[in-house]
């Protein structure tokens, strides 16, 4: 039984080796990087904006699945009380591809300015 | 269906007259009242999202204690405890002022806006949310039933099932072989089949029971991360998982789990364990209270979860049409707080934001070898479409894909506190 599926296997194997979607996700890098990399104008324009602190509010949700209030674990940073410009920071330098995670990556390039400058804004304030 | 203790029965029952009668009647308030059905990875989230002082918010749900499907295979690869997977709702009562009432519930009034629970309470609502996950079609597999489930475990609903299969594994000597019958489509938790013969590939490695296989008997003819996973267990477990597709066996016949053997067109299949995964459908309680279509799922609309046939209700999680979704706890969540913005919004007049959606599931494959896959979702053309996606490639290093896995282990301790505080 075994031997007559290894070549089937073997052949759905090697059809199944395809490439897709982005590649080399590393380990992010600091935020001293990210700040010298990003569209600089683009940072001042987003922390200058007018927030919505209940659009802001809303938008925390999606990052609250990954980033608890209060994390154990060290593999996904705490946001809660940040800084917010280290924020904006953060997500232009994932939407810019400066900064190198798929999750991140996704989320960002969805966030409009408004909508950064509204998380940030929430965050900061927590 | 469980059947509850006396004192469980008792506590239901005190806890369910609590909440009719306060804070409303007897403090003269009148909060708008929310009931949600299910305090899962849908309901436990919108209960929380829900209850900000201004609502009185009730959650119904069955169990004592939530053992999330989540993160259970790692439970059966010995990689996590079973205490770990399982959580409580004292802080969703304590911390956020959620009525928590335990028991079953079994009838929605629709026109009297009123849920009925199994001990003969009811709890009126305002607007109700419906989160029930999922129902077993048992009999999709000839010869498979709630009692044959006893023998070969679905451990698709966590808790009880999810350990006995693990008995059941442990049980399992060097030579031993198992047989997955995987599920139809659509199912909640695309790979999480795959990632848990990974796991049980690793259990037989960790215990060098290298004479045993795993064969996955698949009524699809391709699946979620093939790719990933079948490069995964070519490196890691070598000969030991063998999956044939609906175009190979030709289609499964029945079932015998007395015996151990999985018939199909092409050929019985043996094994000392089987695990016998059906076909899904939504919670009873979406079928009863007839929210449900032929799929058995519940049709919602796009921009707010809210039921295509009631406006008063929302479907969320695993029981809904989620349009390019999959089910998956990480969508339930994502999907209960567009439903928890806008009952907010009908019942408080707050503000309204176009909804957005996320999901990412992460796989564990082998030691430190994590997977994911994911996408950011919209409302577009009154559908829920992705707007990006994102998935892991074959032939990353290790430190990526144990960076992966690390990730994944912050994202169980984040949906978990943003689920029960
Ligand atoms: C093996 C496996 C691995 C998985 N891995 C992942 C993963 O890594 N990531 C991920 O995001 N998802 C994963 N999932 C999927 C995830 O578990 C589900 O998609 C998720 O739990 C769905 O949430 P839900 O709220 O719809 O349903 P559930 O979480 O099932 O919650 C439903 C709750 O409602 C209660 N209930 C039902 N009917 C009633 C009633 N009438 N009255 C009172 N209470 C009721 C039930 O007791 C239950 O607690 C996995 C699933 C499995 C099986």
């Amino acid at each position: 039984m075994r031997q007559v599926y290894a070549g089937l296997v073997l052949s759905i194997f090697s059809a199944m080796l395809m490439a897709n979607g982005d590649s080399n996700e590393g380990a992010s890098s600091s935020s001293a990087e990210n700040s010298s990399q990003i569209n600089s104008s683009q940072l001042s324009e987003i922390l200058a904006l007018q927030a919505d602190i209940d659009y802001g509010e809303y938008i925390a949700g999606e990052c609250l699945t990954c980033h608890s209030v209060s994390a154990h674990d060290k593999s996904i940073p705490v946001i809660h009380g940040s800084d917010k410009k280290l924020i904006v920071e953060a997500l232009l330098a994932y939407q810019q591809g400066v900064r190198e995670n798929s999750v991140m990556r996704s989320v960002a390039s969805n966030l409009s300015d408004e909508e950064i400058a509204a998380v940030a804004t929430f965050f900061n304030a927590q | 269906m469980k059947h509850l203790s006396r004192r469980q029965f008792n506590k239901a029952l005190g806890l369910g007259v609590a909440s009719l009668s306060a804070p409303s009647m007897l403090l003269g308030q009148s909060k708008p009242k929310v009931v949600v059905i299910g305090g899962g990875a849908g309901g436990a989230t919108a209960a929380r999202y829900l209850a900000k002082g201004d609502l009185d918010v009730t959650l119904i749900e069955d169990s004592k204690k939530y053992t999330t499907c989540f993160y259970s295979n790692l439970y059966l690869g010995d990689v996590r405890t079973f205490d770990s997977i399982t959580h409580g709702y004292e802080k969703l009562a304590s911390d956020f002022g959620v009525n928590v009432v335990n028991g079953f519930a079994m009838e929605i009034d629709r026109a009297g806006q009123m849920v009925k629970l199994k001990d003969g309470s009811s709890v009126a609502y305002d607007k109700l949310v419906v989160a029930p996950g999922i129902d077993l079609v048992y009999d999709s597999v000839p010869g498979y039933s709630e009692e044959a489930a006893q023998i070969a475990p679905h451990a698709w609903q966590g808790g009880a099932q999810t350990q006995l299969l693990k008995e059941k594994m442990d049980a399992l000597k060097n030579g031993d072989n198992i047989v997955m019958v995987a599920p139809p489509n659509p199912y909640r938790c695309p790979p999480g089949p795959y990632e848990r013969v990974s796991m049980m590939a690793h259990m037989f490695k960790q215990k060098g029971m290298t004479d045993s296989t795993i064969t996955i008997i698949d009524p699809k003819t391709k699946f979620s991360k093939q790719g990933l996973f079948t490069e995964g267990w070519e490196k890691h477990y070598s000969g030991v998982i063998e999956w044939i597709g609906a175009d190979i066996h030709g289609g499964i016949k029945s079932v015998d789990v007395e015996a151990g053997t999985v018939e199909t067109d092409f050929d019985t299949f043996e094994g000392q364990l089987l695990n016998i995964i059906p076909k899904q459908i939504a919670g009873s309680i979406a079928q009863t209270a007839e929210l449900t279509d032929d799929s058995g799922f519940c049709q919602i609309e796009a921009e707010s979860m809210r039921s295509q046939v009631d406006p008063n209700i929302f479907v969320i999680g695993d029981a809904s049409v989620a349009g390019a979704m999959p089910k998956s706890g990480f969508s339930a969540n994502s999907q209960a707080k567009v439903a928890a913005l806008n009952i907010r919004a009908d019942l408080l007049g707050t503000k309204v934001f176009p909804a957005k959606y996320s999901n990412t599931c992460w796989s564990l494959i082998g030691t430190d070898d994590g997977v994911k896959v994911g996408a950011q979702y919209a409302a577009v053309d009154g559908k829920i479409a992705s707007t990006s996606t994102f998935i892991s490639q074959t032939g990353e290093d290790a430190a990526l894909r144990k960076t992966t896995y690390e990730e994944s282990i912050g994202w169980y301790e984040g949906i978990t506190s943003d689920m029960f505080g």
